[in-house]
């Protein structure tokens, strides 16, 4: 096997239950590592994007860093269509590479519906 | 890939220790320093994150630091009486300048002082062509150069090496070696300005 450097590990954040819109909603969906013991800094490269969609309408889900007011887009918002699978892999998405937590939000939800996302990364650092 | 693809440097195959368990070395630091000392062990050091210089604006060039922002101590320092064959690279999109001691440069020619960028990991993957030493706690010192037209959330640096722990040796074994009767490996630890 070839010696890569700069490769990270690849691992995946929880299902998150996001049930709430607008980016005053904004939740975790990756948290950077940053224990204090840690030596040096980690950072992440989101690889693949599962969404399943609860009944919650079609709908544009942000995904970027910071809550509320502090939200700021790190990918332009993806489109997720109502009841199904929503899947995006690595040769799709930008290689945006990420010094703090993932968020996401929806910019509207039918009453009771939610969405359940999942997020591949490379933890690098 | 494979591992026997053609290098840019025949040496580049993997990375050895300059010297084995009792060899003789001649350290030699800034300014002119000549320590003679055996080496009594060595072991690797692992692949870690030796420094990050910081967040960096686009277009600009970090302070020279010898620690990560924010830290007191460099990570590259060691022990009394040893010193350490490094071999780097940067994990971010930056040029790095490497000094050592932090007022002279390496990897100096006559009218430019090279950068290492991230780009080394492919044209040098071995990163023989990034080694250097360095003594005790005589740090070595980096600038980072943001040359992008966006800003920098890290500059982070990977080093990987071997640490060598040394004694000293007697008078007369050290002129048998200055007089050429005993083999002597010299480990350069300083830049040249």
């Amino acid at each position: 096997m070839q010696t890569e450097l700069d490769r990270g590990v690849i691992v995946s954040g929880g299902v998150v239950n996001l049930a709430a819109a607008l980016a005053a909603n904004a939740t975790a969906i990756f948290q950077v590592s940053n224990f204090g013991q840690q030596i040096g800094t980690k950072s992440f490269i989101p690889k693949k994007l599962l969404v399943r969609n609860n009944a919650g309408g079609t709908l544009w889900l942000s995904l970027g860093t910071g809550v509320a007011g502090a939200f700021a887009d790190a990918l332009p918002p993806v489109r997720v269509m109502n009841n199904l699978d929503n899947s995006w892999q690595e040769f799709e998405l930008p290689r945006v590479e990420l010094f703090a937590d993932m968020t996401a939000f929806p910019d509207a939800l039918v009453a009771g519906g939610s969405l359940d996302v999942q997020v591949e990364v490379e933890e690098k650092g | 890939m494979s591992d026997l693809m053609l290098r840019a440097f025949k040496a580049a195959i993997a990375m050895e220790p300059i010297v084995l368990l009792d060899y003789y070395v001649k350290i030699i630091t800034y300014p002119k320093q000549e320590y003679y000392r055996k080496v009594d062990y060595y072991e690797s050091i692992p692949p870690f994150q030796a420094i990050n210089l910081g967040a960096l604006a686009l277009q600009t060039v970090s302070a020279r630091l010898s620690v990560s922002a924010g830290a007191a101590n460099s990570n590259f320092d060691l022990q009394d009486n040893e010193f350490a064959q490094w071999r780097w690279f940067p994990l971010d999109n930056f040029m790095a300048r490497l000094f050592l001691p932090a007022g002279v440069a390496k990897e100096q020619m006559k009218f430019i002082q090279l950068g290492v960028e991230k780009s080394i990991i492919y044209r040098d993957p071995t990163l023989v062509s990034t080694e250097f030493n360095s003594w005790e706690d005589e740090r070595p010192a980096f600038e980072a150069m943001n040359f992008s037209d966006y800003a920098l959330n890290a500059t982070r640096i990977i080093a990987m090496g071997y640490r060598f722990h040394t004694e000293e040796i007697d008078k007369e074994t050290i002129d048998k070696i200055k007089a050429g009767q005993i083999p002597c490996t010299p480990v350069l630890c300083t830049g040249r300005a």
